[in-house]
């Protein structure tokens, strides 16, 4: 089955080399770099149309890349097709061949290998026993409900060892709770097959929750690539921050910078903030987190004005329009706060935020992507 | 569509995942009894009513004819079996059916296999020409099938086209006449006729086999061969089988196409048919040449039904 083996690791070692990817005069890969680690769990995040599903397909074989290289444990799989590839994939959509009930779909990848009868037993056996669906061995696909069926997808691509499993949003068509269930089932099967797992969704969350290494990924290019406490704690973009976590990214002006800590003004305030390498006196933006944002009746400082306001629960969200900054600021606070009333549409309040809870990243180059036309 | 709620057994739980949306009963199971029944026998009055007409009543009148004594374009009493007697010990009856099953087993083995992977590159990798082609397929389907014919002839006659290109090209010397009146003659208009029909049929039935199900089989390990075997085929059995049975019977029961492009000896049973009941008017015999006929299509039928249920093809059942 496998070209490359390797048998004290299950998992793969996946480096991609300058992978490119057009159609017609579309460019939609830029040249991928990322290396994998035997083991590892990767998310790709990212809106839908910035690549990652195409880079998906490549790593599988179902496509060719335009340019660039796949390698896989020291191997040049360019050219190797899917069929060959010690890699399986989960689609999005399950995908069970219709005309088969579990326990032939999940058999299929070793009937083509030609595996013998106690083989095939044996291997069908195991992998719906780690899915834990040995009790519905016989029914057909219309039969399950939408998570079995994932789940049969997930244990008819195992059932081959694959060095490296490739996930393409395959808990996106499936409701909250099933979800959050897969989520952990997944975690766990990682943890048990040792395999190598790549997975692409549009979910933070998910992305967040899972993997070891997250790259987000925007129009076509790595924006980001870091553990998910990295990504989420010091974004490098603006890009990066508004799509992991929804941040509050604001223009600043670099008033002066002295040891780590730089002056900015803001609006019409001046405040203070960590300064990391590389921030020079000029145009810069600040990334608040909604959550690190307080509101206050004090008087002085930042002021906004709330234009929205919704009740979650353990926490209210609220969205504040503040003169000199274009686009309105969020702010998760403790439904406790303000005598646990909350505060009105309409009303001023004061904004603030523990300074080492703001992070200064470089002002975007030209016009920052718009998240709307992305999404 | 509103419909009274129906007694449905209760949804069992995934002992493992109480969690997880209950198990769904089997579609059995779940298709309701009731009112709503009532209102599909109405609503399937109209086809009831199309198949008494025009294949119940014929068919009866038929049979009735075959058990009945004949006259001269007429049949009259007592019931008798001497008719269907006569047809089975005829040599003449078992020599046409030889020949209704070799021309109508390879027009519709032929159709069958020219259709499956013109379908299949129709549906895969035609692009933007999918829909122009089938429509031309669907327009060859306009010109009349006796004009069809009559191009065959044209085509393949002593001084036709194909023995002209072939002098031209000196490759014989002499027009040739082993192209027309054989049954290879017969088969070639008939495959010209049926195809279009088939490659209609194996269009639709490609058509919810998305590309991701190839993918998958392929992601799985899948070459080529497997993927035609293991996903492709069993997939479109139930329509190949289906359209290879409608044409084995419009083709086998041919009576025009042998007497333009047949030799002396390629005539098939649904020639003798006509006959009796034309120039012979023995309408008893005809009557039960066709009794004979609509058995055995009868048990092509079954045997293709049966083995599609015994495998499990007959219904496929999609799922998102």
């Amino acid at each position: 089955m496998a070209e490359v083996t390797q048998a004290d690791r299950p998992g793969g070692a996946l480096a991609v080399e300058g992978v490119t990817q057009r159609f017609g005069k579309t460019t939609v890969l830029k040249g991928i770099d990322l290396d994998i680690a035997a083991g590892e769990f990767v998310g790709m995040l990212g809106p839908s149309g910035c690549g990652k599903s195409t880079l998906l397909r490549i790593l599988a074989g179902l496509d060719a890349p335009t340019g660039g290289r796949v390698v896989l444990d020291g191997t040049d799989i360019t050219a190797t097709p899917a069929e060959k590839r010690p890699i399986n994939t989960v689609f999005q959509r399950p995908t069970l061949f219709p005309h088969l009930d579990v326990f032939e779909n999940v058999a299929f990848g070793l009937r083509v290998a030609g595996a013998s009868r106690s083989e095939l037993n044996e291997g069908v056996g195991e992998a719906l026993d780690l899915v834990r669906l040995g009790h519905l061995a016989r029914r057909r696909a219309d039969e399950l409900s939408g998570g079995q069926m994932q789940r049969v997808a997930l244990a008819r691509a195992l059932v081959k060892r694959p060095r490296v499993l490739l996930l393409d949003e395959p808990l996106s068509a499936l409701d909250l709770k099933i979800r959050l269930e897969l989520e952990a089932e997944l975690r766990r099967l990682h943890h048990e097959t040792g395999a190598t797992f790549i997975y692409v969704t549009h979910d933070q969350g998910e992305a967040l929750s899972m993997s070891d290494r997250v790259a987000v990924f925007s129009e076509g290019e790595i924006a980001q690539l870091g553990t998910p406490r990295d990504v989420y704690a010091a974004p490098q973009t603006s890009y990066v921050a508004r799509f992991v976590g929804d941040a509050n990214v604001i223009p600043v002006e670099v008033l002066a910078v002295a040891s780590s800590t730089a002056r900015l003004r803001l609006a019409s305030t001046e405040a203070e903030a960590p300064c990391p390498a590389g921030v020079e006196v000029g145009p810069a933006q600040l990334v608040v987190r909604a959550e690190s944002v307080t509101l206050t009746e004090a008087a002085g400082g930042l002021r906004g004005r709330v234009i929205d306001q919704a009740f979650r629960g353990t926490r209210s969200s609220y969205l504040l329009a503040v003169e000199g900054i274009e686009r309105p600021l969020r702010a998760e606070v403790p439904s406790t706060a303000f005598g646990g009333e909350g505060v009105e549409v309409g009303t001023d309040v004061g904004l603030a935020w523990a300074p080492a809870a703001a992070r200064l990243i470089p002002a975007d180059p030209v016009a920052p992507p718009a998240m709307e036309a992305a999404a | 569509m509103s419909s009274t709620p129906a007694p449905v057994q209760p949804p069992s739980v995934d002992p493992m995942y109480p969690g997880a949306p209950p198990d769904l009963p089997p579609a059995e199971a779940r298709s309701t009894r009731g009112p709503k029944n009532r209102r599909n026998l109405l609503a399937a009055a109209p086809a009831a009513a199309y198949l008494v007409a025009f294949l119940v009543i014929p068919v009866v009148v038929l049979l009735a004819y075959s058990v009945l004594t004949a006259g001269f374009f007429t049949v009259t009493g007592p019931l008798t079996f001497d008719n269907y007697k006569d047809a089975l010990q005829s040599n003449l009856t078992w020599e046409l059916g030889r020949n209704s099953l070799i021309v109508g087993g390879a027009t519709a083995l032929i159709s069958v296999a020219i259709a499956i992977p013109v379908a299949y590159w129709l549906r895969y990798h035609a692009g933007r020409w999918q829909m122009p082609i089938m429509f031309l397929i669907a327009l060859s389907m306009f010109a009349s099938y006796l004009v069809r014919i009559y191009a065959w002839r044209t085509i393949l006659g002593t001084h036709g086209v194909l023995n002209t290109v072939l002098m031209d090209l000196g490759i014989i010397s002499h027009p040739s006449s082993l192209f027309i009146f054989n049954q290879t003659a017969i088969v070639i208009a008939m495959v010209h006729i049926s195809v279009p029909y088939v490659m209609l049929v194996m269009f639709a039935a490609f058509r919810p086999i998305e590309p991701r199900y190839l993918e998958a089989a392929r992601d799985l390990g899948g070459g080529s061969l497997q993927r035609w075997r293991r996903v492709i085929l069993p997939l479109i059995a139930g329509p190949a089988i289906s359209s290879f049975i409608f044409i084995f019977v419009l083709a086998s029961a041919d009576f025009v196409t042998p007497q333009f492009l047949g030799g002396p000896g390629d005539a098939m049973l649904g020639l003798n048919i006509s006959q009796e009941f034309t120039a012979s008017g023995n309408w008893a015999a005809g009557a039960a040449l066709s009794g004979i006929m609509l058995v055995a299509y009868g048990l092509c039928f079954l045997i293709a039904a049966v083995g599609l249920r015994l495998t499990g093809l007959n219904k496929i059942r999609w799922t998102t």
